[in-house]
């Protein structure tokens, strides 16, 4: 699908130079998943990537009297996640950018602005951003706190995963989990955790 | 500078031993009402008939009068229908403000329609009008105030309810905010929409589309007045003076609290007599329905065109519907879509400068000189830092 048709999945709230939040509403909801990547293009060409770490759905007082009703027709539920102004929060850690062509895992020079348009990587630029550089976005990844890393971990790369096996590429995978039994080493209790997690892919 | 808590909170002694004797006058003068309403010997159509002598022989009157259920009827809420139509109309408005550097009015309608049983989202719009510049003035050249502009804004109401209403899948009901119909009191002739009110009834009627008027919490004396003139003797209908009234401050809600003691039952359908001021287009009926859904009754006011009540049911499926709709919000009963349509036409303060910001760029781009804030407008937006 080329950039242009594209459908954005939100729009920047807000940003600092590790992560972003975007909004959407609630019918936008059906692409977007936790651990997958995405960008924001910036109007100087370059691209900011993340991956998405929490997606809030937020309430209101209204949404909070209608949990407790009795009685609440489908078509007041639909009008809820359809019709009313409360946005989906999505939040992304960035974890590189796109410059003159050359991908980098590090942080963006400066981050993206408020209402920059969030789109949803697809397979080949996933593939393309996992495979450059190495493995060195996941230090972004491990350094996140107050977070469950290895549900994202497990998440994201169960999708970077079948996106290089449709590629051909089955070792992308097990050269993820070397990168992070190195990257752990030192942290036995974690790594356990993140093994543990991982099983679940095989 | 704050309240003088300190003069308030020494009043309040005083001012509560007043309130308790003024509680206790009212709950004798409510017991007396009540005898009065369940000890009306006479059929209904007696009843009407000594009403209908007094409108004919009073120039002022405003009461209720019973259509054709015993006055005691407490109905409980029939079942809904498995599929209707549901529109709801609410406007918000800003009216012209001397203070302000330019004078303008806007009107703005939030409708939601609803086709209950099709599991679809509503359809939901919004209404933006801007006040044509003639429409700002009275007869007499002064600024129309809230009271005009809220006239425009009831009519805009109707008139939207009335485009969705007549394309929806039947059965439509149509629900407004507050009365039925609008009641006329300006000169005005920019504002004299009873003959366009005539017409969008009797379109709503044509098509078979209930309207309705939904009336939260309702402070009228229907009852207490026309119980009144019930106890006043015949000879003396002529000269009955409804200032006299020795038992006010009875509220038809309050009365029928006693009546309608289970969540979801109506009150007997009564008409609404109103002679004189405030003239209407239309006849209007109305039962109270009790919104709690369980403790103390809690009743509502609905409105509906007299048409309604020559099919029984059709007041059932009002009944229903009203009922169902305001278990929803549950916490505080009120009809769902009401509330929705009142959340898309409230404009905010925000809102409202940023519209008075669009006027005067275009008044700049016309070449022409916006006033200015008035001094003490001017002063007050001191205050607000």
């Amino acid at each position: 699908m080329s950039e242009e048709t594209k459908i954005p999945i939100g729009k920047l709230l807000r940003a600092d130079s590790r992560q972003f939040v975007a909004g959407c509403r609630v019918k936008e909801l059906e692409t977007p998943a936790l651990g997958a990547l995405c960008k924001v293009k910036m109007e100087d060409g370059s691209d900011i990537f993340g991956l998405i770490t929490n997606i809030q759905i937020n309430d209101d007082g209204l949404v909070k009297q209608l949990v407790s009703g009795l009685s609440i027709p489908s078509e007041y539920t639909a009008d809820n996640r359809y019709n009313r102004n409360l946005p989906v929060e999505i939040y992304v850690l960035a974890v590189g950018f796109q410059r003159a062509g050359r991908l980098y895992h590090r942080l963006p020079p400066r981050p993206p602005l408020s209402l920059d348009a969030l789109y949803l990587c697809d397979d080949a630029e996933l593939v393309r951003f996992t495979n450059s550089g190495g493995y060195g976005y996941f230090r972004h990844i491990l350094r996140l706190e107050d977070q469950p890393v290895e549900e994202l971990l497990v998440a994201h790369l169960a999708q970077a995963r079948a996106a290089h096996e449709l590629q051909g590429n089955r070792d992308w995978y097990g050269g993820a989990c070397q990168e992070l039994i190195t990257l752990l080493r030192d942290d036995y209790p974690r790594l356990m955790n993140v093994l543990n997690a991982l099983a679940e892919l095989e | 500078m704050p309240v003088n808590y300190h003069q308030i909170e020494s009043r309040l002694p005083e001012y509560g031993k007043r309130m308790k004797e003024f509680e206790t006058a009212l709950a004798q003068a409510e017991q007396v009402l009540w005898e009065q309403f369940t000890h009306l010997d006479e059929d209904v159509a007696a009843l009407r008939d000594k009403i209908e002598k007094a409108e004919v022989q009073l120039r002022r009157l405003y009461c209720a009068k019973p259509v054709s259920e015993p006055l005691l009827t407490h109905k409980a809420a029939p079942l809904p229908p498995a599929g209707y139509t549901l529109i709801a109309a609410d406007g918000s408005q800003i009216a012209p403000n001397r203070h302000r550097p330019l004078q303008f009015g806007v009107i703005n309608v939030g409708l939601i329609q609803a086709r209950l049983g099709s599991g679809n989202p509503p359809e939901v719009s919004i209404q933006s009008t801007l006040l044509d510049p003639e429409e700002l003035l009275t007869p007499e050249g002064s600024l129309i105030g809230e009271d005009e502009v809220a006239l425009y804004r009831d009519f805009a109401e109707r008139r939207a309810l009335l485009e969705v209403a007549l394309a929806a899948q039947a059965p439509v009901i149509a629900l407004t905010d507050g009365l039925l119909d609008i009641y006329q009191q300006y000169s005005a002739p920019q504002l004299n929409f009873q003959a366009e009110m005539h017409t969008i009834h009797q379109q709503l009627e044509a098509r078979g589309v209930m309207s309705a008027g939904y009336i939260d919490k309702p402070g009228a004396e229907m009852l207490s007045r026309m119980l009144d003139l019930l106890q006043t003797p015949e000879m003396d209908l002529v000269t009955y003076d409804d200032q006299k009234r020795s038992l006010r401050g009875i509220s038809d809600a309050r009365l029928l609290a006693k009546l309608l003691t289970m969540p979801g039952e109506r009150s007997a359908v009564f008409e609404t007599v109103s002679k004189g001021a405030a003239q209407t287009s239309l006849k209007v009926h109305f039962f109270y329905i009790n919104i709690s859904l369980g403790g103390m009754p809690y009743l509502a006011r609905v409105e509906f065109p007299a048409w309604l009540s020559a099919q029984p049911e059709l007041v059932d499926l009002l009944h229903a519907v009203i009922f169902q709709e305001v278990q929803v919000l549950d916490r505080h009963p009120y009809p769902y879509l009401l509330h929705r349509a009142h959340e898309l036409a409230v404009i905010t303060l925000q809102e409202h400068e940023q519209v008075e910001a669009m006027l005067l760029q275009e008044y700049a781009r016309q070449g022409l000189h916006a006033g200015l804030h008035s001094n003490k407008d001017a002063n007050k937006q001191l205050l607000k830092i």
